[in-house]
């Protein structure tokens, strides 16, 4: 507690001095809430408090419109979580007879789909006219990815994607008997979604959703509800996916593990659509994701609108040394005095329980207002967690009068082996970014952030040299109105990608942050940056969307800027995807939302990328565009 | 500092996205001003002086400055006067911008903003040289911005555009660029003691026989609600000296004297101080004939919305005004014509040439115990008795009942974010043979808009993947009673979307033409063309659609409403053998130096 007690003395007098100012004696300053609700950068109920954004997925469940679904919803973790955090919603609509619907034992995978870099391969097997027990396809968006190189059948690619998949709520609309359990042979609960190609090509051989997780304070199953996140060890076979898990009476991360050969088998995890068996149970994702556990558990009322939010996961690959194989979870914190703080934890690569795991570490200090914690390993198996802490700043002196500095920090630890808690160092500014980018561009309505992401490649000297990169406005978005004196807008016209790079010491010490480098600051919006150092050839590749080719910049393609290795020269940047993809298409989250992130993995000769693309569904009948996940590989790029 | 708490409140019902629309959409029936229903319409709107009392009236927020009261010197302003730019020709492509705010935005402002939700009319050749006199109005967010800069000082700046949310946009030397604009000006209310700004949803109508140009919009603060009705003249409108060229900024004493001068009659129409009603969505047509009971008047109609006995209740209430009127007292009390419908909504009003007036209108008529939306059209006629005394109106007659409306929590799209509703506009045309007939257009959906999830025994989901445009009509007689209808037709029903149909009869030609948004030709089904239909005299086969404005314009890009709305409407009027449109086109300006995108109101002209 003694962290929040300064910095809530330091903001103290921020405000206090900025405001003497001009006001003498006066106490009305705005509080941090009236400051956040003013630029519409207030979080939904319960997490209104808090100065950092939750993640997107929470934001809009907790929206008016997810408010609206929750309340029809038969989901009782979301609907518990809800009510006990004090939101009222209506009685979830109830019939009183199960009604009988025809649908799939499991849903067929569609033969193998090539690869392409127009609009990139649909990576799930949800039909054109979605589930059947839906009747319309739902969105799928915030993606993450791996894969081991040839691990998959008959020398192919073995590809794990995760994304936010929809169905999990919408099938909490329409279980027919207005039961808390999923129906029989649908796709269940979970709102994360499992994609796994392991043929060739581009398609999902199989796919499903992350299994339940007993809560057993709670009674009941916890639910996938997206953020999800995936790594590989390809040394040791072991894959790991995290997501989040909430209800009324815990919040936390779920981390599961399988395994590249349980992956590979027909028998483990069949091909097709993982649908609940006869009576709504996930078993098949269970027997395919066989490993579960809730990593922070923490309880969401005490104080109200605690939260677990925005997991991050990368796995210690070496074959040797301390912490070899571990994982490491890192997520936020939302709870106690209105504050979010980063947490970091360590599992053996075999995690079966949580004593595989080391208690939670904080490590972002004394930031608390803490944000989108993002992790990197060194060789020496030491790690690096980077992270943002918004200073929201009232000053009437200043024009405009309200401004944001969002500093992003790091972090490094020193592994000690699981479950033994790693040690971390206090956290280092990398930068104050004064231009920060916030809830969205003005060229489109989906909320975007400055979100850094890094990775760590090997320098000509074989030191260790991280590379980070984010989205800044490239003016300053806090624009006054007028005069300034009493009014601004918060307006970013056009958004970049920069990046910067500083070498390591062995334990992830940093040496010097380079100056603000451009990744691509092309007019129009860069955005969602997602960075990966393809460990074999050296090269960092920053994967992000921009609108640069549309005239009215508001039109995403996929694109990609590389940093060879050894170089401190990054590349021209290159379209991923060509297709040029309308945001604003979606039946369901329409342009209020398409994810935080993007995934890239890169080993060997091959770059896989899994992002959001609207593509076309029967929705009413008629074709319209909606969210999918879709896949591509490349070795090169024209 | 209340305001700050209280804005969660409000936000909650404007959250942009479309699936926030869902929510936004059910509001449609209690906001007054679509356009608050942004976050920074409701931010900035703590600002402005009047829409402070209005939300605090409907509940959206306390009334308080957003910020804490702060000294210092304002930028020294623009020119008193901003002036015109030269004439600037009609296209096909983009539309010519009809207004003029810079391209930086006003100078007290320092980024241009949104117009949207445009109307239209024109007198032929009664503009100088010969030209066409042509005036617009449009929500126009520079008022709301304004306020802001002003940080809730209710007293307006010197050399500013005021604090009029509603715009009024005039040529008068040819092409389609404006001449001259500025906010409709302020009126003094004696109830509250304030006076009352423009808050958009602008309607207009010309009598071309007198040279009498109406407007009307909405207006209201914490303690009244009412609609305002403007006269001017063709001759006004072309003088210099009166309606000088250039933006009619306030004076140095920051007073709206120049639009004042440009629009002199006006009169508060409607006006009440029950705290639970609302008077909005207003529509108006002059009778142009020269002589006959009633040659002259003006038709306003408009939706009231009264909830002072905890139900809401939805009448169309009617004011007739003598062409010359100088005050309220020149005007008939208003009636309600839409009898016992008690959910009715978007009237619209159409004169017979023998002044007969006829308003459509449509009535909610879903079970609130199903998942459903349903609509039925309504019809009425009202013979004139000569302003003020109010015309003898008959009982509601149904046109059509629409099944796959576009209303309440289903005006939505599923490739746009802002709300569509099922509008509907109509003309009385002129036959050969000497018959009239009422011609009424609007948006459907092409499928149920609520989306079954799974069998909708549980829960459906609202949303209309592809909305047409069709139409109806039937004969009138003197009274302006419909024989039977004809059978609803598509006018278009393309693939993607279709909607905010706009109709004009132009008597010169006997052509009846009706202009509307289409995403046909994009591949998203999301970028609007503007597209127009003409049915020939005698004939109810429309022509293939006809683009008039070409380029794929993106509605998603605005900084100020970003992609949540695009008003209600298009405006069209057409006149001997000339048809003005005035739609939103999504300009680029300057965005803090960077070049982006934004809502204009534009002009275009068939034929060039």
């Amino acid at each position: 507690m003694r962290s929040t007690a300064a910095t809530a003395f330091f903001l103290l007098l921020l405000f206090s001095s900025a405001y003497a100012q001009n006001f003498g004696e006066k106490s009305d300053a705005p509080s941090k809430l009236e400051m956040l609700e003013h630029l519409h950068l207030a979080n939904p109920k319960p997490f209104q408090n808090y100065a950092a954004p939750v993640s997107g997925s929470i934001r809009f469940l907790f929206s008016s419109s997810g408010l609206d679904l929750i309340s029809r919803s038969n989901n009782r973790n979301l609907r518990s979580f809800a009510e006990q955090n004090g939101i009222e919603l209506a009685p979830p609509q109830r019939k009183t007879s199960p009604i009988i619907r025809p649908r799939h034992a499991r849903a067929q995978a569609a033969s193998s789909q090539p690869c392409n870099l127009t609009n990139g391969t649909t990576f799930n097997i949800e039909s054109e006219a979605g589930m059947s027990e839906i009747g319309f396809p739902v969105p799928q968006n915030e993606q993450s990815i791996d894969f081991a190189p040839g691990l998959g059948n008959a020398g192919a690619d073995l590809v794990v994607g995760g994304s936010n998949d929809y169905r999990g709520l919408f099938d909490a609309m329409a279980t027919a008997s207005g039961t808390v359990i999923p129906d029989a042979f649908g796709w269940g609960f979970s709102g994360t979604g499992y994609y796994v190609n392991r043929s060739g090509g581009c398609g999902a051989d199989f796919e499903g959703g992350l299994p339940g997780i007993f809560d057993p304070i709670g009674g009941q199953d916890l639910f996938g509800l997206g953020d999800p996140v995936i790594a590989i060890d390809v040394t040791r076979g072991n894959v790991f996916a995290a997501d989040l898990r909430l209800d009324r009476s815990v919040t936390a991360v779920g981390l599961f593990r399988t395994t590249l050969d349980r992956l590979r088998s027909e028998t483990s995890c069949p091909s097709g659509t993982h649908l609940t068996d006869k009576t709504g149970a996930d078993t098949t994702a269970k027997q395919c994701w066989p490993t579960s556990l809730l990593i922070g558990a923490a309880d969401p009322t005490s104080p109200r609108g605690t939260l677990v939010d925005k997991p991050h996961i990368r796995v210690d690959e070496r074959s040797s040394g301390a912490g070899a194989g571990d994982v490491y979870i890192s997520w936020t914190h939302f709870g106690i005095g209105d504050s979010s703080s980063i947490m970091v934890a360590a599992c053996t690569g075999n995690v079966t329980t949580t004593a595989d795991c080391s208690t939670p570490v904080q490590i972002s200090g004394i930031d608390l207002n803490t944000q989108f914690s993002n992790i990197a390993l060194l060789p020496t198996g030491s790690f690096t967690i980077t992270y943002v802490q918004h200073n929201l700043i009232f000053d009437p002196a200043h024009i405009p009068f309200l401004y944001e500095i969002t500093d992003i920090k790091h972090v490094n630890c020193i592994p000690r082996g699981a479950p033994a808690r790693p040690i971390c160092r206090a956290p280092s500014l990398v930068i104050s970014e004064t231009q920060p980018v916030f809830s969205h561009i003005t060229n489109a309505t989906y909320r975007v952030a400055t979100y850094p992401t890094h990775d760590i490649r090997i320098d000509s000297k074989g030191r260790s040299e991280e590379v980070l990169t984010w989205s800044r406005c490239k003016q300053n978005p806090f624009l006054p109105v007028g005069d300034g004196l009493f009014d601004e807008m918060l307006i970013c016209p056009d958004a970049d990608v920069v990046y910067t790079t500083s070498i390591l010491g062995p334990d992830g010490t940093v040496k010097g942050w380079t100056p603000i480098l451009p990744v691509n600051t092309n007019y129009g919006d860069q955005i969602q940056p997602w960075l990966v150092v393809n460990r074999q050839t050296g090269n960092t590749h920053i994967l992000y969307y921009s609108s640069e080719n549309d005239a009215f910049h508001h039109r995403l393609q996929l694109m990609m800027s590389t940093l060879p290795s050894g170089s401190t020269t990054i590349s021209a940047p290159a379209v991923v995807l060509s297709s040029s993809d309308e945001p604003d298409s979606d039946p369901i989250l329409g342009p209020s939302f398409i994810g935080d992130y993007l995934g890239i993995a890169s080993r060997g000769d091959r770059t896989y990328t899994h992002s959001t693309m609207h593509k076309l569904g029967r929705y009413g009948g008629r074709r319209t565009l909606g969210q999918d996940n879709v896949l591509t590989r490349f070795s090169a790029l024209p | 500092m209340k305001a700050f708490s209280k804005l969660c409140a409000a936000t909650l019902l404007v959250i942009p996205g479309l699936a926030a629309a869902q929510t936004a959409a059910s509001t449609t029936n209690h906001l007054d001003v679509d356009f608050l229903r942004s976050p920074a319409g409701i931010e900035k709107g703590l600002n402005h002086p009047n829409l402070r009392g209005l939300i605090e009236r409907r509940g959206l927020g306390e009334t308080a400055p957003v910020r804490a009261n702060k000294t210092g010197n304002q930028t020294t302003r623009s020119k008193p006067l901003q002036a015109a730019p030269v004439s600037q020709p009609c296209n096909n492509t983009t539309g010519t911008k009809f207004n003029l705010e810079p391209d930086d935005g006003m100078t007290e402002i320092g980024f241009p903003v949104s117009q949207d939700d445009p109307s239209v009319d024109f007198i032929p050749g009664a503009g100088t040289a010969g030209n066409d006199l042509v005036i617009g109005v449009a929500n126009d967010w520079r008022g709301i911005f304004d306020s802001g800069a002003a940080g809730g000082d209710p007293s307006l700046d010197p050399f500013a555009w005021g604090f009029s949310g509603t715009g009024y946009y005039v040529n008068r030397g040819g092409g389609c660029g404006a001449d001259f604009e500025g906010g409709l000006p302020r009126l003094f209310d004696n109830i509250s003691g304030e006076n009352l700004y423009g808050l958009g949803e602008g309607a207009l109508a010309v009598d071309a026989t007198r040279g009498n140009v109406f407007a009307s919009d909405v207006r209201g603060n914490l303690n009244v609600v009412t609609l305002t009705l403007f006269r001017t003249t063709s001759t006004r409108l072309t003088h210099a000296w009166s309606c000088p060229a250039g933006t009619h900024l306030t004076n140095k004493a920051g007073d709206d004297a120049t639009a004042r001068a440009c629009w002199p009659y006006a009169a508060l129409i409607g006006l009440s101080d029950n705290h639970f009603t609302i008077n909005e969505r207003p529509d108006m047509r002059a009778d142009e004939r020269s002589t006959g009971r009633g040659a002259g008047d003006l038709y306003l109609v408009w939706r009231h919305v009264d909830w002072s006995s905890g139900t809401f209740l939805h009448s169309i209430f009617l004011v007739v005004c003598s062409a010359n009127f100088r005050s309220a007292s020149d005007c008939s009390k208003p009636v309600n014509i839409s009898s016992e419908d008690a959910n009715a909504d978007l009237p619209s009003v159409a004169l017979m040439p023998n002044g007969t007036a006829t308003v459509i209108y449509i009535k909610d008529i879903s079970n609130p115990n199903l998942v459903e939306s349903k609509v039925a059209i309504r019809h009425v006629a009202c013979i004139p008795s000569g302003a003020p005394q109010p015309p003898k109106c008959s009982a509601p007659t149904l046109v059509a009942r629409e099944s796959q409306p576009l209303y309440g929590v289903y005006a939505r799209l599923t490739n746009n974010a802002f709300p569509v509703m099922t509008y509907p506009a109509h003309a009385i045309r002129s036959n050969s043979d000497g018959t009239w007939e009422d011609i009424v257009t609007w948006t459907r959906c092409k499928h149920d808009p609520a989306t079954p999830i799974g069998t909708a025994q549980v829960s459906s989901w609202a949303g209309c993947a592809d909305a047409d445009v069709v139409f109806t009509s039937a004969h009138l007689n003197a009274q302006g009673f419909p024989s039977s209808w004809s059978s609803v037709r598509a006018l278009n029903n393309a693939s993607g979307d279709q909607f905010f149909p706009a109709i004009a009869f132009d008597r010169a030609t006997g052509l009846t033409r009706i202009a509307y948004y289409s995403s046909a030709l994009d591949s998203a089904h999301h970028r609007l063309q503007v597209v127009s239909n003409t049915i020939p005299s005698g004939s109810l086969i429309p022509s293939a659609p006809q683009t008039i404005l070409a380029t794929p314009n993106e509605p998603g890009a605005d900084a100020i409403v970003l992609g949540t709305f695009f008003g209600n409407r298009l405006g069209i009027a057409s006149r001997r053998g000339r048809t003005y449109i005035h739609g939103t086109f999504n300009n680029f300006g300057n965005y803090n130096r960077v070049r982006i995108p934004g809502q204009d109101n534009v002009l275009t002209r068939i034929p060039k």
